[in-house]
């Protein structure tokens, strides 16, 4: 698979190339995008296999909508709504998220809001493959909040429908997982620092 | 809730992080969509083709078939028409009695009569029966007349073969007496055959009428007075009661 970025063939063009059914498009947008949608789902899976099988279910419904994509913003982040919907979907059908969520609420009520602070601009980031591997760290039930808000950017709103909780859970749960996001990255840094 | 830095600067980082796609995932893929969306097209012009070829069938089988059982149904009810008498009873052996058979008779069963019966010319002969040759039976004797089979061999007949084409009608349209010679009820298929012809063309019959005059209706005796017969009839038998018989047809009575 070449490394070809869809600069040459419009982001419209390849989705409408996808739809006519285009292998070569359609082999091109997945090696454009497979890697990135391979971490949403990593974060949204409770393990490789469950990862593995949203990634590729997902493909597939990203390839059988593409039709729907309409050019009003970058293909990548369509494709990227598509995979996350597709494993909230997931894990909609297997009612977990919601018991994950309040089991975390009980266990990390003890937590002091004195240790979540905002971070500032200059709070030292891991680099991205760093992150992800502190982002698996987090429980599940803060992981998925944290990550539609986050990086799907979805809405409190449209996480409170998509996992049948209230908004005010789904800020809730947000500013705890920032919490704990924050305390490993802190960690990180001081392991890093030596200090 | 606003977006803080925070959250923008990791949220930005961890969509561009990328993480190895799985082994085999594009293959697997690949061959879903491949009867899925990327063949959705496909399995509709598929489906599309199948149509178009369906309806192209039914267009060559009416263009080529339909005539043809136009034209079969057309003889037919041309060959009942100019062949009341004979075919009737042909048609009727030849057809099997169930009406489930196949309803075209057989050659040797259409109206081929036993050559010492034959009493038309083979020019008649030929003249009336050559269309229904193209109709096949069942070799079959001719049998007893039957009136109510006759006419469910009528009715048979149209049914099966015209279809809607050539509505049903009752035996007696069918068989227009008026419009079929003598000749034609003479022919010697068969007895039977001969009755069911001969009863409806025979000629109208002048009806039989007794007329008698006498110019003096007043008077003296003896008074003079005629008796006359008219019509087909073939004997006579005036019965004047104590003043005798007569079989003479016309009888002038004289002074009784």
């Amino acid at each position: 698979m070449s490394k070809e970025k869809p600069q040459k063939l419009g982001e419209i063009q390849l989705a409408e190339a996808c739809r006519k059914g285009d292998k070569r498009a359609q082999a091109r947008l997945y090696e454009t995008y497979g890697k990135q949608m391979m971490t949403v789902c990593i974060r949204y899976a409770r393990d490789t296999d469950e990862a593995q099988d949203l990634f590729q279910d997902g493909f597939i419904k990203v390839f059988r909508k593409i039709g729907m994509y309409d050019g009003k913003g970058p293909l990548g982040a369509w494709i990227r709504r598509t995979i996350a919907n597709n494993a909230l979907d997931y894990l909609r059908k297997h009612k977990r998220e919601m018991q994950q969520v309040a089991s975390y609420k009980e266990a990390y009520m003890h937590e002091q809001d004195d240790v979540i602070h905002p971070f500032n601009e200059e709070v030292k980031m891991p680099d991205r493959d760093r992150l992800m591997e502190l982002i698996s760290k987090m429980p599940h039930g803060y992981r998925t909040v944290f990550s539609m808000y986050a990086v799907e950017e979805y809405s409190h709103k449209e996480i409170a429908e998509a996992l049948g909780i209230t908004e005010s859970t789904s800020k809730t749960q947000y500013r705890k997982a920032k919490g704990y996001l924050r305390k490993l990255i802190t960690n990180e840094l001081k392991e890093a620092t030596g200090g | 809730m606003d977006r803080d830095i925070f959250d923008k600067e990791i949220g930005a980082r961890l969509r561009q992080a990328e993480a190895p796609v799985p082994e085999g995932a594009w293959e697997a893929i690949s061959n879903e969509i491949g009867g899925g969306a990327g063949s959705s097209g496909f399995g509709f012009m598929g489906a599309a083709a199948a149509g178009a070829v369906m309806l192209g069938s039914l267009a060559v089988y009416s263009t080529f078939f339909e005539p043809d059982r136009v034209s079969i149904a057309e003889k037919r009810t041309a060959d009942i028409e100019q062949t009341v008498p004979q075919p009737t009873a042909a048609e009727q052996s030849a057809l099997p009695s169930s009406g489930t058979g196949d309803p075209e008779p057989d050659e040797a069963a259409l109206p081929v009569a036993p050559d010492g019966e034959r009493e038309t010319t083979p020019t008649d002969r030929t003249a009336t029966f050559e269309p229904a040759k193209e109709v096949k039976a069942e070799p079959a004797e001719p049998t007893e007349p039957d009136e109510s089979n006759e006419h469910s061999s009528f009715a048979r007949a149209e049914n099966t073969d015209s279809n809607d084409i050539v509505p049903h009608r009752p035996s007696t349209e069918v068989l227009l007496p008026e419009s079929i010679p003598a000749t034609a009820v003479s022919s010697p298929a068969s007895e039977a055959a001969k009755q069911l012809a001969v009863a409806p063309v025979q000629a109208p019959a002048e009806p039989l009428r007794a007329s008698i005059r006498a110019e003096n209706l007043k008077g003296y005796a003896p008074f003079e007075i005629d008796f006359e017969a008219f019509g087909n009839f073939d004997e006579v038998d005036w019965d004047f009661g104590p003043y005798g018989q007569s079989a003479e047809v016309n009888t002038p009575c004289g002074s009784r």
